[in-house]
Protein backbone atom coordinates (compact mmCIF):
# COMPACT_ATOMS: atom_id res chain seq x y z
CA UNK A 1 0.00 0.00 0.00
CA UNK A 2 2.70 2.61 1.03
CA UNK A 3 5.10 1.39 -2.12
CA UNK A 4 2.13 2.15 -4.19
CA UNK A 5 1.19 5.28 -2.76
CA UNK A 6 4.75 7.00 -2.70
CA UNK A 7 5.16 5.79 -6.53
CA UNK A 8 2.33 7.55 -7.29
CA UNK A 9 3.67 10.84 -5.68
CA UNK A 10 6.98 11.33 -5.73
CA UNK A 11 8.00 8.64 -8.85
CA UNK A 12 7.95 9.67 -12.60
CA UNK A 13 5.17 6.44 -12.80
CA UNK A 14 5.79 2.71 -12.24
CA UNK A 15 6.24 3.23 -16.03
CA UNK A 16 3.59 1.63 -18.64
CA UNK A 17 6.08 -1.46 -19.12
CA UNK A 18 6.91 -2.23 -15.81
CA UNK A 19 2.48 -2.16 -15.20
CA UNK A 20 2.42 -4.71 -18.33
CA UNK A 21 5.41 -6.49 -16.98
CA UNK A 22 3.60 -7.35 -13.50
CA UNK A 23 0.34 -7.98 -15.20
CA UNK A 24 1.70 -10.59 -17.54
CA UNK A 25 3.67 -12.40 -15.08
CA UNK A 26 0.78 -12.42 -12.39
CA UNK A 27 -0.87 -14.96 -15.14
CA UNK A 28 1.56 -17.54 -14.58
CA UNK A 29 2.35 -19.18 -11.40
CA UNK A 30 3.34 -22.77 -12.42
CA UNK A 31 6.35 -21.18 -14.70
CA UNK A 32 8.53 -22.25 -11.74
CA UNK A 33 7.61 -25.75 -11.72
CA UNK A 34 8.13 -25.97 -15.62
CA UNK A 35 10.56 -24.05 -16.97
CA UNK A 36 10.71 -24.80 -20.72
CA UNK A 37 14.30 -23.44 -22.09
CA UNK A 38 15.19 -22.14 -25.69
CA UNK A 39 18.88 -22.12 -26.73
CA UNK A 40 19.62 -18.85 -28.61
CA UNK A 41 23.31 -18.89 -30.22
CA UNK A 42 24.34 -15.41 -31.17
CA UNK A 43 27.78 -16.51 -32.51
CA UNK A 44 28.99 -18.20 -29.81
CA UNK A 45 32.12 -20.50 -30.16
CA UNK A 46 30.21 -23.37 -28.62
CA UNK A 47 31.98 -24.01 -25.17
CA UNK A 48 28.88 -22.23 -23.01
CA UNK A 49 26.47 -24.76 -25.41
CA UNK A 50 27.89 -27.83 -24.47
CA UNK A 51 28.17 -26.61 -20.82
CA UNK A 52 24.10 -26.12 -21.54
CA UNK A 53 23.41 -29.53 -22.30
CA UNK A 54 26.27 -31.03 -19.82
CA UNK A 55 23.09 -29.25 -17.19
CA UNK A 56 21.01 -31.50 -18.88
CA UNK A 57 23.06 -34.89 -18.42
CA UNK A 58 22.46 -37.35 -15.67
CA UNK A 59 25.33 -35.79 -13.68
CA UNK A 60 23.27 -32.41 -13.07
CA UNK A 61 19.95 -33.48 -14.59
CA UNK A 62 18.22 -30.90 -14.69
CA UNK A 63 14.74 -32.10 -16.17
CA UNK A 64 14.09 -33.26 -12.47
CA UNK A 65 13.17 -29.70 -11.89
CA UNK A 66 11.23 -29.66 -15.27
CA UNK A 67 13.10 -28.45 -17.62
CA UNK A 68 12.97 -29.68 -20.52
CA UNK A 69 15.20 -28.06 -24.03
CA UNK A 70 12.26 -27.08 -26.57
CA UNK A 71 13.25 -26.45 -30.46
CA UNK A 72 11.01 -23.19 -30.73
CA UNK A 73 10.96 -20.05 -28.88
CA UNK A 74 7.06 -20.39 -29.31
CA UNK A 75 7.00 -22.99 -26.43
CA UNK A 76 9.67 -21.36 -24.42
CA UNK A 77 9.86 -19.82 -21.12
CA UNK A 78 13.64 -19.60 -20.27
CA UNK A 79 15.53 -17.96 -23.32
CA UNK A 80 19.24 -18.99 -22.65
CA UNK A 81 21.59 -16.49 -25.14
CA UNK A 82 25.03 -17.48 -25.97
CA UNK A 83 27.68 -15.68 -27.91
CA UNK A 84 28.69 -11.90 -27.95
CA UNK A 85 25.76 -10.77 -30.34
CA UNK A 86 27.47 -10.72 -33.45
CA UNK A 87 26.21 -8.74 -36.55
CA UNK A 88 24.70 -11.39 -38.37
CA UNK A 89 22.49 -12.55 -35.28
CA UNK A 90 21.77 -9.00 -33.80
CA UNK A 91 18.23 -9.23 -35.80
CA UNK A 92 17.08 -12.53 -35.16
CA UNK A 93 18.04 -12.34 -31.26
CA UNK A 94 15.61 -9.67 -31.23
CA UNK A 95 13.47 -11.72 -33.08
CA UNK A 96 13.19 -14.78 -31.27
CA UNK A 97 12.67 -12.68 -28.03
CA UNK A 98 9.46 -11.00 -29.63
CA UNK A 99 8.41 -14.60 -30.41
CA UNK A 100 8.79 -15.94 -26.92
CA UNK A 101 5.53 -15.50 -25.68
CA UNK A 102 5.22 -14.00 -21.76
CA UNK A 103 5.78 -14.07 -18.93
CA UNK A 104 9.48 -15.27 -19.99
CA UNK A 105 12.92 -14.99 -18.71
CA UNK A 106 15.84 -14.17 -21.02
CA UNK A 107 19.82 -15.56 -19.37
CA UNK A 108 22.71 -14.63 -20.74
CA UNK A 109 25.41 -17.05 -20.46
CA UNK A 110 28.56 -16.84 -20.43
CA UNK A 111 31.04 -13.91 -20.20
CA UNK A 112 30.46 -12.59 -24.16
CA UNK A 113 26.94 -11.31 -23.82
CA UNK A 114 28.00 -10.33 -20.25
CA UNK A 115 30.25 -7.84 -21.15
CA UNK A 116 32.01 -9.03 -24.82
CA UNK A 117 35.04 -10.90 -23.56
CA UNK A 118 37.78 -11.59 -26.01
CA UNK A 119 35.38 -9.19 -28.70
CA UNK A 120 35.39 -6.40 -26.40
CA UNK A 121 35.24 -3.42 -28.72
CA UNK A 122 34.81 -5.30 -31.51
CA UNK A 123 33.15 -3.40 -34.56
CA UNK A 124 31.39 -6.95 -35.47
CA UNK A 125 29.54 -7.66 -32.53
CA UNK A 126 27.22 -6.27 -30.12
CA UNK A 127 27.70 -7.14 -26.63
CA UNK A 128 26.34 -6.10 -24.01
CA UNK A 129 23.12 -7.84 -24.57
CA UNK A 130 20.83 -5.86 -22.61
CA UNK A 131 21.76 -2.96 -25.06
CA UNK A 132 19.49 -4.76 -27.34
CA UNK A 133 16.90 -7.03 -25.11
CA UNK A 134 16.19 -6.60 -21.39
CA UNK A 135 18.48 -9.52 -19.79
CA UNK A 136 16.76 -10.81 -16.05
CA UNK A 137 20.40 -12.50 -15.02
CA UNK A 138 23.62 -12.53 -16.43
CA UNK A 139 25.85 -15.97 -15.77
CA UNK A 140 29.22 -14.63 -15.80
CA UNK A 141 32.18 -17.23 -16.63
CA UNK A 142 34.42 -18.40 -19.95
CA UNK A 143 32.90 -21.13 -20.01
CA UNK A 144 30.50 -21.04 -16.92
CA UNK A 145 29.94 -24.20 -15.12
CA UNK A 146 26.35 -26.19 -15.48
CA UNK A 147 25.90 -25.25 -11.74
CA UNK A 148 26.57 -21.50 -12.43
CA UNK A 149 23.69 -21.64 -15.61
CA UNK A 150 20.88 -23.77 -13.27
CA UNK A 151 21.68 -21.41 -10.26
CA UNK A 152 20.88 -18.34 -13.21
CA UNK A 153 17.87 -19.99 -14.30
CA UNK A 154 17.17 -20.42 -10.45
CA UNK A 155 17.44 -16.80 -10.01
CA UNK A 156 15.48 -15.79 -13.10
CA UNK A 157 12.52 -17.99 -11.86
CA UNK A 158 12.93 -15.84 -8.04
CA UNK A 159 12.55 -13.05 -10.12
CA UNK A 160 9.73 -13.51 -11.58
CA UNK A 161 7.85 -14.64 -8.47
CA UNK A 162 8.50 -11.57 -6.96
CA UNK A 163 7.06 -9.79 -9.40
CA UNK A 164 4.16 -11.98 -9.28
CA UNK A 165 3.98 -11.83 -5.11
CA UNK A 166 4.96 -7.93 -5.34
CA UNK A 167 1.86 -6.95 -7.53
CA UNK A 168 0.00 -9.37 -4.73
CA UNK A 169 1.40 -7.28 -1.87
CA UNK A 170 0.55 -3.46 -3.37
CA UNK A 171 -2.96 -5.07 -3.96
CA UNK A 172 -3.59 -5.50 -0.20
CA UNK B 1 -33.14 -41.80 -18.45
CA UNK B 2 -31.28 -44.40 -20.39
CA UNK B 3 -29.77 -41.30 -22.30
CA UNK B 4 -28.61 -39.29 -19.04
CA UNK B 5 -27.00 -42.10 -17.74
CA UNK B 6 -24.69 -42.72 -20.56
CA UNK B 7 -24.13 -38.87 -21.09
CA UNK B 8 -22.82 -38.69 -17.49
CA UNK B 9 -20.82 -42.02 -18.15
CA UNK B 10 -19.15 -40.22 -20.98
CA UNK B 11 -18.23 -37.24 -19.04
CA UNK B 12 -16.95 -39.18 -16.10
CA UNK B 13 -15.00 -41.32 -18.72
CA UNK B 14 -13.71 -38.16 -20.82
CA UNK B 15 -12.60 -37.02 -17.15
CA UNK B 16 -10.84 -40.04 -15.92
CA UNK B 17 -9.00 -40.80 -19.32
CA UNK B 18 -7.59 -37.41 -19.53
CA UNK B 19 -6.42 -37.75 -16.50
CA UNK B 20 -4.71 -41.29 -16.76
CA UNK B 21 -3.41 -40.14 -19.83
CA UNK B 22 -1.49 -37.10 -18.06
CA UNK B 23 -0.27 -39.31 -15.63
CA UNK B 24 0.80 -41.66 -18.02
CA UNK B 25 3.33 -38.93 -19.73
CA UNK B 26 4.66 -38.41 -16.00
CA UNK B 27 4.91 -41.99 -15.75
CA UNK B 28 7.04 -42.65 -18.94
CA UNK B 29 9.10 -39.45 -18.43
CA UNK B 30 10.14 -41.04 -15.23
CA UNK B 31 10.90 -44.50 -16.18
CA UNK B 32 13.05 -42.83 -19.30
CA UNK B 33 14.85 -40.96 -16.91
CA UNK B 34 15.55 -43.68 -14.68
CA UNK B 35 16.74 -46.18 -17.93
CA UNK B 36 19.15 -43.18 -18.00
CA UNK B 37 20.17 -43.31 -14.61
CA UNK B 38 18.68 -39.79 -13.95
CA UNK B 39 16.26 -38.71 -11.49
CA UNK B 40 13.87 -37.60 -13.79
CA UNK B 41 10.61 -35.41 -13.09
CA UNK B 42 8.12 -35.49 -10.22
CA UNK B 43 5.03 -37.88 -11.93
CA UNK B 44 2.52 -34.80 -11.73
CA UNK B 45 4.64 -32.83 -14.52
CA UNK B 46 2.59 -33.11 -17.21
CA UNK B 47 -0.26 -31.32 -15.06
CA UNK B 48 2.54 -28.48 -14.20
CA UNK B 49 2.80 -28.13 -17.83
CA UNK B 50 -0.08 -28.24 -19.00
CA UNK B 51 -1.29 -25.61 -16.16
CA UNK B 52 1.48 -23.49 -17.20
CA UNK B 53 0.60 -23.34 -20.76
CA UNK B 54 -3.01 -22.59 -20.38
CA UNK B 55 -1.83 -19.35 -18.74
CA UNK B 56 0.77 -18.22 -20.97
CA UNK B 57 0.04 -15.86 -23.71
CA UNK B 58 -0.93 -17.86 -27.25
CA UNK B 59 0.51 -16.12 -29.97
CA UNK B 60 -1.23 -15.78 -33.29
CA UNK B 61 0.97 -15.62 -36.37
CA UNK B 62 0.73 -12.80 -38.75
CA UNK B 63 0.66 -14.94 -42.15
CA UNK B 64 -2.10 -17.51 -39.86
CA UNK B 65 -5.30 -18.54 -41.03
CA UNK B 66 -8.17 -19.18 -38.78
CA UNK B 67 -8.16 -22.59 -39.12
CA UNK B 68 -5.01 -21.98 -37.07
CA UNK B 69 -7.07 -21.24 -34.11
CA UNK B 70 -9.74 -24.02 -34.34
CA UNK B 71 -7.19 -26.38 -35.03
CA UNK B 72 -6.93 -27.21 -31.28
CA UNK B 73 -10.06 -27.45 -30.77
CA UNK B 74 -11.20 -29.61 -33.84
CA UNK B 75 -8.00 -32.05 -32.55
CA UNK B 76 -9.86 -32.00 -28.62
CA UNK B 77 -13.04 -32.16 -29.70
CA UNK B 78 -12.50 -35.18 -32.16
CA UNK B 79 -10.39 -36.96 -29.16
CA UNK B 80 -13.45 -36.55 -27.41
CA UNK B 81 -15.64 -38.13 -29.94
CA UNK B 82 -13.20 -41.03 -30.25
CA UNK B 83 -13.77 -41.75 -26.39
CA UNK B 84 -17.52 -42.65 -27.41
CA UNK B 85 -16.20 -45.10 -29.51
CA UNK B 86 -13.07 -46.51 -27.28
CA UNK B 87 -13.26 -50.00 -25.94
CA UNK B 88 -11.70 -49.48 -22.21
CA UNK B 89 -12.29 -52.74 -20.10
CA UNK B 90 -16.10 -52.65 -21.86
CA UNK B 91 -17.18 -52.15 -25.03
CA UNK B 92 -17.51 -48.50 -26.33
CA UNK B 93 -20.66 -46.58 -24.83
CA UNK B 94 -21.99 -45.65 -28.23
CA UNK B 95 -20.74 -49.08 -30.10
CA UNK B 96 -22.62 -50.41 -32.98
CA UNK B 97 -22.33 -52.51 -35.67
CA UNK B 98 -19.22 -51.84 -37.78
CA UNK B 99 -18.17 -48.61 -35.27
CA UNK B 100 -14.38 -50.21 -36.00
CA UNK B 101 -14.01 -48.17 -38.85
CA UNK B 102 -15.67 -44.85 -37.18
CA UNK B 103 -12.76 -45.94 -34.92
CA UNK B 104 -9.96 -45.58 -37.59
CA UNK B 105 -11.15 -42.41 -38.92
CA UNK B 106 -11.25 -40.55 -36.08
CA UNK B 107 -7.96 -41.52 -34.52
CA UNK B 108 -6.57 -40.66 -38.25
CA UNK B 109 -8.74 -37.16 -38.17
CA UNK B 110 -6.74 -35.92 -35.28
CA UNK B 111 -3.71 -36.35 -37.28
CA UNK B 112 -5.35 -34.91 -40.05
CA UNK B 113 -5.95 -31.69 -38.04
CA UNK B 114 -2.52 -31.11 -36.85
CA UNK B 115 -1.77 -31.53 -40.16
CA UNK B 116 -4.02 -28.78 -41.28
CA UNK B 117 -3.62 -26.25 -38.05
CA UNK B 118 0.40 -27.02 -39.10
CA UNK B 119 -0.44 -25.85 -42.78
CA UNK B 120 -2.06 -22.61 -41.68
CA UNK B 121 0.34 -21.85 -39.61
CA UNK B 122 2.32 -20.20 -41.96
CA UNK B 123 5.71 -21.18 -40.66
CA UNK B 124 7.66 -23.23 -43.00
CA UNK B 125 8.96 -25.50 -40.63
CA UNK B 126 5.19 -26.60 -39.26
CA UNK B 127 5.01 -27.23 -43.24
CA UNK B 128 7.82 -29.24 -43.65
CA UNK B 129 6.57 -31.27 -40.27
CA UNK B 130 2.68 -31.23 -42.02
CA UNK B 131 4.00 -33.12 -45.32
CA UNK B 132 5.94 -35.04 -42.96
CA UNK B 133 2.78 -36.09 -40.77
CA UNK B 134 1.03 -36.55 -44.22
CA UNK B 135 3.06 -39.31 -45.39
CA UNK B 136 3.52 -41.27 -42.26
CA UNK B 137 -0.20 -41.26 -41.67
CA UNK B 138 -0.74 -42.72 -45.41
CA UNK B 139 2.03 -45.21 -44.52
CA UNK B 140 0.92 -46.72 -40.75
CA UNK B 141 -2.49 -46.70 -41.80
CA UNK B 142 -2.26 -49.73 -44.53
CA UNK B 143 -0.68 -52.47 -41.83
CA UNK B 144 -2.79 -51.78 -39.12
CA UNK B 145 -5.64 -51.81 -41.21
CA UNK B 146 -5.65 -55.02 -42.78
CA UNK B 147 -4.45 -56.60 -40.08
CA UNK B 148 -7.47 -55.27 -37.51
CA UNK B 149 -9.82 -56.31 -40.19
CA UNK B 150 -8.39 -60.02 -40.66
CA UNK B 151 -8.94 -60.45 -36.84
CA UNK B 152 -12.77 -58.77 -36.97
CA UNK B 153 -13.25 -61.26 -40.00
CA UNK B 154 -11.93 -64.31 -38.63
CA UNK B 155 -13.62 -63.84 -34.97
CA UNK B 156 -16.95 -63.54 -36.64
CA UNK B 157 -16.50 -66.83 -37.46
CA UNK B 158 -16.83 -67.82 -33.94
CA UNK B 159 -20.39 -66.28 -33.62
CA UNK B 160 -20.54 -62.73 -32.14
CA UNK B 161 -23.61 -60.56 -31.68
CA UNK B 162 -22.45 -57.48 -33.74
CA UNK B 163 -19.94 -58.44 -36.43
CA UNK B 164 -17.51 -56.09 -36.86
CA UNK B 165 -17.84 -54.00 -33.90
CA UNK B 166 -15.31 -53.43 -31.34
CA UNK B 167 -17.42 -55.05 -28.86
CA UNK B 168 -17.16 -58.47 -30.34
CA UNK B 169 -13.60 -58.42 -29.22
CA UNK B 170 -14.86 -58.65 -25.40
CA UNK B 171 -17.06 -61.60 -26.46
CA UNK B 172 -14.53 -63.37 -28.44
CA UNK B 173 -10.26 -63.27 -28.90
CA UNK B 174 -8.15 -63.72 -31.14
CA UNK B 175 -5.96 -66.88 -28.99
CA UNK B 176 -9.64 -68.80 -28.66
CA UNK B 177 -8.94 -70.42 -32.21
CA UNK B 178 -5.97 -71.90 -30.54
CA UNK B 179 -4.15 -73.96 -34.12
CA UNK B 180 -0.58 -72.81 -33.94
CA UNK B 181 -1.21 -71.36 -37.17
CA UNK B 182 -3.58 -68.54 -35.72
CA UNK B 183 -1.39 -68.40 -32.55
CA UNK B 184 1.63 -67.49 -34.71
CA UNK B 185 -0.42 -65.22 -37.15
CA UNK B 186 -1.64 -63.48 -33.96
CA UNK B 187 1.90 -63.07 -32.67
CA UNK B 188 3.16 -61.56 -36.12
CA UNK B 189 -0.23 -59.06 -35.62
CA UNK B 190 0.66 -58.34 -32.37
CA UNK B 191 4.38 -56.92 -33.55
CA UNK B 192 2.78 -54.80 -36.11
CA UNK B 193 0.40 -53.59 -34.21
CA UNK B 194 3.38 -52.61 -31.62
CA UNK B 195 5.32 -50.78 -33.93
CA UNK B 196 1.84 -48.97 -35.40
CA UNK B 197 1.61 -47.87 -31.90
CA UNK B 198 4.24 -46.12 -31.52
CA UNK B 199 4.24 -44.47 -34.84
CA UNK B 200 1.13 -43.34 -33.80
CA UNK B 201 2.17 -41.78 -31.13
CA UNK B 202 5.30 -40.73 -33.04
CA UNK B 203 8.28 -41.82 -30.36
CA UNK B 204 11.62 -43.31 -30.75
CA UNK B 205 11.99 -44.23 -34.77
CA UNK B 206 9.05 -42.29 -35.38
CA UNK B 207 9.50 -38.92 -34.14
CA UNK B 208 9.62 -37.69 -37.61
CA UNK B 209 6.74 -35.02 -37.71
CA UNK B 210 8.01 -33.47 -34.53
CA UNK B 211 11.84 -33.47 -34.69
CA UNK B 212 12.47 -31.60 -32.26
CA UNK B 213 16.28 -30.67 -33.01
CA UNK B 214 15.86 -30.18 -36.82
CA UNK B 215 12.30 -29.17 -37.36
CA UNK B 216 11.88 -26.87 -34.22
CA UNK B 217 9.12 -28.86 -32.99
CA UNK B 218 7.77 -29.63 -36.78
CA UNK B 219 3.60 -29.81 -36.56
CA UNK B 220 4.06 -27.91 -33.43
CA UNK B 221 6.42 -25.04 -34.45
CA UNK B 222 3.47 -22.00 -34.40
CA UNK B 223 1.71 -23.25 -31.63
CA UNK B 224 1.77 -21.32 -28.13
CA UNK B 225 0.06 -20.98 -24.65
CA UNK B 226 -3.53 -22.61 -24.63
CA UNK B 227 -3.64 -23.73 -27.87
CA UNK B 228 -0.50 -26.28 -27.72
CA UNK B 229 -1.77 -27.40 -24.07
CA UNK B 230 -5.17 -28.08 -26.26
CA UNK B 231 -3.00 -30.14 -28.86
CA UNK B 232 -0.86 -31.83 -25.73
CA UNK B 233 -4.16 -33.16 -24.18
CA UNK B 234 -5.52 -34.33 -27.56
CA UNK B 235 -2.20 -36.25 -28.12
CA UNK B 236 -1.73 -37.56 -24.68
CA UNK B 237 -5.87 -38.79 -24.97
CA UNK B 238 -5.00 -39.98 -28.49
CA UNK B 239 -2.20 -42.39 -27.08
CA UNK B 240 -3.94 -43.86 -24.70
CA UNK B 241 -6.93 -44.58 -27.08
CA UNK B 242 -4.71 -46.13 -29.56
CA UNK B 243 -2.84 -48.24 -26.54
CA UNK B 244 -6.76 -49.20 -25.67
CA UNK B 245 -7.12 -50.71 -29.36
CA UNK B 246 -4.10 -52.82 -28.74
CA UNK B 247 -5.66 -54.08 -25.86
CA UNK B 248 -8.88 -54.89 -26.81
CA UNK B 249 -7.49 -56.52 -29.72
CA UNK B 250 -4.55 -59.09 -28.05
CA UNK B 251 -5.36 -58.60 -24.22
CA UNK B 252 -9.30 -58.21 -23.66
CA UNK B 253 -9.63 -60.29 -20.57
CA UNK B 254 -11.40 -58.10 -17.35
CA UNK B 255 -11.40 -59.16 -13.99
CA UNK B 256 -15.52 -58.66 -12.76
CA UNK B 257 -15.24 -62.07 -13.65
CA UNK B 258 -12.95 -63.50 -11.17
CA UNK B 259 -13.82 -61.20 -8.20
CA UNK B 260 -17.96 -61.93 -9.14
CA UNK B 261 -18.45 -57.77 -9.12
CA UNK B 262 -21.47 -57.08 -11.07
CA UNK B 263 -22.88 -53.76 -12.03
CA UNK B 264 -20.91 -50.38 -11.62
CA UNK B 265 -18.28 -52.08 -9.34
CA UNK B 266 -17.49 -54.83 -12.26
CA UNK B 267 -17.18 -51.85 -14.92
CA UNK B 268 -14.77 -49.65 -12.56
CA UNK B 269 -12.86 -52.90 -11.68
CA UNK B 270 -12.53 -53.45 -15.48
CA UNK B 271 -11.47 -50.00 -16.18
CA UNK B 272 -8.80 -50.15 -13.73
CA UNK B 273 -7.61 -53.05 -15.04
CA UNK B 274 -7.67 -52.12 -18.79
CA UNK B 275 -5.56 -48.86 -17.36
CA UNK B 276 -3.05 -51.29 -16.55
CA UNK B 277 -2.91 -52.75 -19.48
CA UNK B 278 -2.73 -50.22 -21.11
CA UNK B 279 0.44 -48.29 -19.24
CA UNK B 280 2.16 -52.08 -20.02
CA UNK B 281 1.52 -52.42 -23.58
CA UNK B 282 2.96 -48.09 -23.44
CA UNK B 283 5.64 -48.94 -21.71
CA UNK B 284 7.05 -51.68 -24.25
CA UNK B 285 6.27 -49.36 -27.08
CA UNK B 286 6.67 -46.21 -25.90
CA UNK B 287 9.04 -45.90 -22.76
CA UNK B 288 11.43 -48.41 -23.67
CA UNK B 289 11.42 -47.93 -27.39
CA UNK B 290 11.91 -44.32 -26.84
CA UNK B 291 14.99 -44.83 -24.80
CA UNK B 292 16.65 -47.17 -26.57
CA UNK B 293 15.96 -46.06 -30.60
CA UNK B 294 17.11 -42.75 -32.33
CA UNK B 295 14.98 -41.06 -35.12
CA UNK B 296 14.47 -42.63 -38.97
CA UNK B 297 14.60 -40.34 -41.99
CA UNK B 298 11.32 -40.50 -43.62
CA UNK B 299 12.22 -42.00 -46.48
CA UNK B 300 13.55 -45.13 -43.78
CA UNK B 301 10.40 -44.63 -42.10
CA UNK B 302 8.14 -44.85 -44.79
CA UNK B 303 10.24 -48.01 -46.81
CA UNK B 304 10.18 -49.66 -43.30
CA UNK B 305 6.32 -49.56 -43.17
CA UNK B 306 5.87 -50.91 -46.81
CA UNK B 307 8.10 -53.25 -47.38
CA UNK B 308 8.97 -54.57 -43.60
CA UNK B 309 5.58 -54.25 -41.87
CA UNK B 310 2.82 -54.81 -44.77
CA UNK B 311 4.57 -57.75 -45.64
CA UNK B 312 4.31 -58.91 -42.39
CA UNK B 313 0.92 -57.54 -42.10
CA UNK B 314 0.18 -60.02 -44.86
CA UNK B 315 1.69 -63.23 -43.57
CA UNK B 316 0.10 -62.51 -40.38
CA UNK B 317 -3.56 -61.98 -42.03
CA UNK B 318 -2.97 -65.16 -43.97
CA UNK B 319 -1.72 -67.80 -41.57
CA UNK B 320 -4.74 -66.25 -39.33
CA UNK B 321 -7.70 -67.23 -42.28
CA UNK B 322 -5.50 -70.30 -43.46
CA UNK B 323 -7.68 -72.82 -42.00
CA UNK B 324 -10.87 -71.58 -42.68
CA UNK B 325 -9.37 -71.27 -45.85
CA UNK B 326 -9.36 -75.24 -46.24
CA UNK B 327 -6.20 -75.11 -47.94
CA UNK B 328 -4.42 -77.49 -45.47
CA UNK B 329 -7.02 -80.18 -43.73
Amino acid sequence: MSIRVQTGENGPEPSEREKLEREISKLCRYIGRSPWVFHVNSGSCNGCDIEIIAALTPRYDAERFGVKLVGTPRHADVLLVTGPVTNQSLERVKLVYEQTPDPKVVVAVGACPTGGSVFFESPFTNAPLDKHIPVDVFVPGCPPRPEAILYGVVLGLQKLIEKIEGKEGSKE
Amino acid sequence: MNLLYTTLGFIGIYLYVSFASLLWEGIDRKLVARMQRRMGPPLLQPFYDFLKMVSKESIIPRDSNKLFELAPVFALAAAIALLAYTPLGFGPLFGTRGDIILFIYLLTLIGFIRVLGAASSGSPYAQIGAQREMIILVSREAPMMLGIFTIMWRIRDLGVSKPFSLRALYEHNIWEIGTPMSIIGALILLFVFMAWLASEIEVGFFDIPEAETELAEGTMAEYSGRHLALFELANAIKAFVSASLVVAVFFPWGVSGYLGLTGLPAVIADLLFHTLKVFAVLFVSMSIFRAVSGRLRITQAVNMFWTRLLPASIVGALLLVIDTLGVIA
